[in-house]
């Protein structure tokens, strides 16, 4: 039995047309972090919020370390959260902050209380800053806060909301990977969420991808990089392009050509063949035509939208060529970053 | 300074006007305490004659007394009343309707209501004599033209409690939610969430809407005009009576208390301030 398990968690909110979650199921195991991942209003916070007892589901059965926890009050449910915003108590300092939980639950006595807190501030790498108004504290010194304080209540289960969106980019990279080495060193078992397909990659032992209320797959970050199982997932794992075509076996035919794709799986005939951005290759050589029609710089490479064979494509090629509006880019496709999904009834 | 003046001027009608407004009266005001007997100045013996005057000090304290506890009650059920509010049950609206419709209703119709409510002849004394519990309606308590102010009490509270019940309740339901959510979260129970998380949030809006009702309640006239006792005259009324003595000659008395009642006003609200803002600097707000 895994460490959390959400059964056919179902929730609709009042005045709502659609429930938000539905059939929702989730295993989560014993020192893994696993990211909830989905587009904006997809119900990814609604399961967070579940799971800690902020919001109650309609139907199913939410199981922590082998007991139900549905009927349960978030206060007596062994979960800690963290929220996109820090919510530090703005009367308390750093130190008055973190030890929130454990001081007004008497916990622990007041020496072990003041060891843990300073042992907390080392491990969050904000040692000396215990006596420090959090006024005074930059963003991503608030969330480290935050993520102490949940931390301190040692909880069976930390749930992360969005925690690092509100922050700087080289900020959230930062505190990303003080998430994981917590992780590691603690063992913490974490529920992260987050609408934002890198970072997810970048967190996750393992990615639940949330789509139309359940969660579709759940797999390793990798897996949705290199096989999306269905349009959903391509289209939000960043495979940009794609063109329709027909499957026999592992070989796929476009309009682009035929390509023999290893390992493609599924039913053959008619669907679509997903192509990732980075796939150009042979730049300035290939067979392939395409006029550009726009340009976009990103630093090292460039995205091209290009017209190729009677189709708009998205392509990212190294800033070392340079082409204009109206200039031809002849250029092969690599078929290790293609996929062939088939076709959604519902599209 | 000439662009200073530019920026000004627009508004200079505006100023000009304000001026008038406040600060000519308060000028009249004041020359007026310091007049005697047929105009001439009088020095500060009219604020002396106040200060000694044991009625002056009775209906101030009476009034200080009624505007407190109104104000801290009021404080304590707007809380009570905003933390029912932001839950979700069914007839909230009808709740919430009941429980503001009080604000539109003006001062004066209020004590009148409390009249036809609470007096010895009113609706409530009847009703209990009808219902056995009381021999004649002369046996209901005292609740307006009492010596207490039970009366000025009743009206203040019922009148401005719902006032600083919004704006709590409107913080209730945004900032200070997300910080009782996480709280919970972090497995701190409601008893202690309501003590060290909601009270300190609530408190800065609480009490400065208490300042308004406290400053409101303490300069009433037609409340304690209605509903007062003849023994306790809350300070409004005493400066009422004393301008309006037919013979003029206790009007720079009035306008002494006028003056002592404003500081004593003015006192309380700067002291309250600086409390709440000495709280807050505490909180980091």
């Amino acid at each position: 039995m895994s460490y959390l398990q959400l059964i056919g968690v179902a929730k609709t909110y009042k005045g709502a047309s659609a429930p938000v979650l539905k059939d929702f199921d989730l295993s989560v195991e014993k020192g893994e972090i696993l990211v909830i991942l989905g587009a904006s209003g997809c119900g990814k916070t609604t399961a967070l919020k579940i799971v800690s007892g902020l919001e109650r589901q309609e139907a199913g059965h939410v199981i922590l370390d082998g007991r139900t926890i549905d009927s349960l009050n978030p206060e007596k449910r062994s979960t800690a959260m963290v929220f996109q915003k820090s919510l530090l108590f703005r009367n308390m300092t750093v130190a008055e902050n973190i030890s929130f939980a454990p001081r007004l639950n008497r916990a622990m006595s007041k020496t072990e209380l003041r060891r843990k807190t300073e042992e907390m501030l080392a491990l969050l790498r904000l040692e000396g800053m215990g006596g420090k108004r959090v006024t005074e504290l930059s963003g991503g010194q608030e969330q480290r806060v935050s993520l102490g304080r949940a931390l301190m209540t040692e909880p069976k289960l930390l749930l992360l909301d969005e925690p690092l969106s509100a922050l700087d980019t080289h900020l959230k990279w930062a505190l990303l990977a003080h998430i994981k080495e917590l992780n590691r060193k603690l063992g913490a078992t974490m529920l992260y969420v987050t609408h934002d397909q890198k970072e997810a990659a970048a967190a996750a032992d393992r990615v639940a991808f949330l789509h139309g209320g359940a969660v579709t797959r759940c797999a390793k970050p990798y897996e949705f990089y290199s096989r999306p199982a269905s349009q959903a997932e391509a289209d939000f794992f960043g495979w940009e392009n794609r063109v329709p075509a027909e499957k026999e076996g592992t070989r796929v035919r476009c309009v682009l050509g035929s390509f023999e794709i290893d390992g493609a799986k599924g039913k053959d005939g008619g669907g679509w063949l997903y192509i990732r951005p980075e796939a150009t290759e042979n730049i300035g050589g290939g067979r392939l035509r395409g006029v550009v029609s726009s340009v976009m710089p990103q630093g090292m490479e460039t995205v091209y939208e290009l017209l190729c064979e009677g189709m708009r494509l998205k392509l990212a090629v190294s800033a070392r060529h340079a082409f204009a509006a109206g200039e031809t880019m002849t250029f092969d496709l690599n078929p290790q970053m293609m996929w062939p999904v088939a076709s959604d009834p519902n599209e | 300074m000439k662009r200073r003046f530019s920026l000004a001027a627009p508004f200079l009608p505006l100023i000009v006007l304000m001026g008038a407004a406040y600060v000519w009266p308060a000028v009249t005001v004041i020359q007026g305490s310091f007049s005697g007997d047929g105009g001439r100045f009088a020095g500060w013996r009219n604020y002396s004659d106040v200060l000694r005057s044991y009625y002056f000090w009775d209906s101030l304290l009476f009034t200080l007394k009624v505007s407190l506890i109104s104000t801290a009650v009021s404080m304590a059920l707007a809380i009570i009343l905003a933390l029912a509010l932001r839950e979700t049950f069914p007839g909230k609206k009808l709740a919430l309707f009941v429980s503001q419709y009080n604000l539109s209703i003006p001062r004066l119709a209020a004590a009148m209501i409390m009249v036809f409510l609470l007096s010895q002849t009113g609706f409530l004394s009847s009703l209990a004599h009808k219902a056995g519990l009381i021999e004649s309606v002369g046996d209901f308590p005292w609740l307006v033209y009492d010596s207490k102010g039970i009366g000025l009490m009743i009206v203040f509270i019922w009148k401005f409690f719902p006032y600083i019940g919004l704006s709590v309740l409107g913080l209730l339901q945004g900032a200070s939610l997300e910080y009782e959510q996480q709280a919970a979260t972090l497995g701190v129970g409601k008893f202690k969430r309501f003590v060290h998380v909601i009270l300190p949030s609530v408190i800065p809006s609480a009490a400065v809407s208490s300042i308004l009702v406290f400053a409101s309640s303490f300069g009433d006239y037609e409340v304690p005009a209605i509903l007062g006792s003849a023994r306790k005259r809350s300070v409004s009324v005493m400066m009422y009576l004393k301008y309006m003595d037919p013979d003029m000659k206790d009007q720079p008395e009035a306008f002494a208390m006028m003056v002592l009642t404003s500081l004593t006003l003015m006192a309380v609200i700067l002291t309250y301030r600086r409390l709440t803002a000495s709280g807050a600097r505490k909180r980091g707000l």
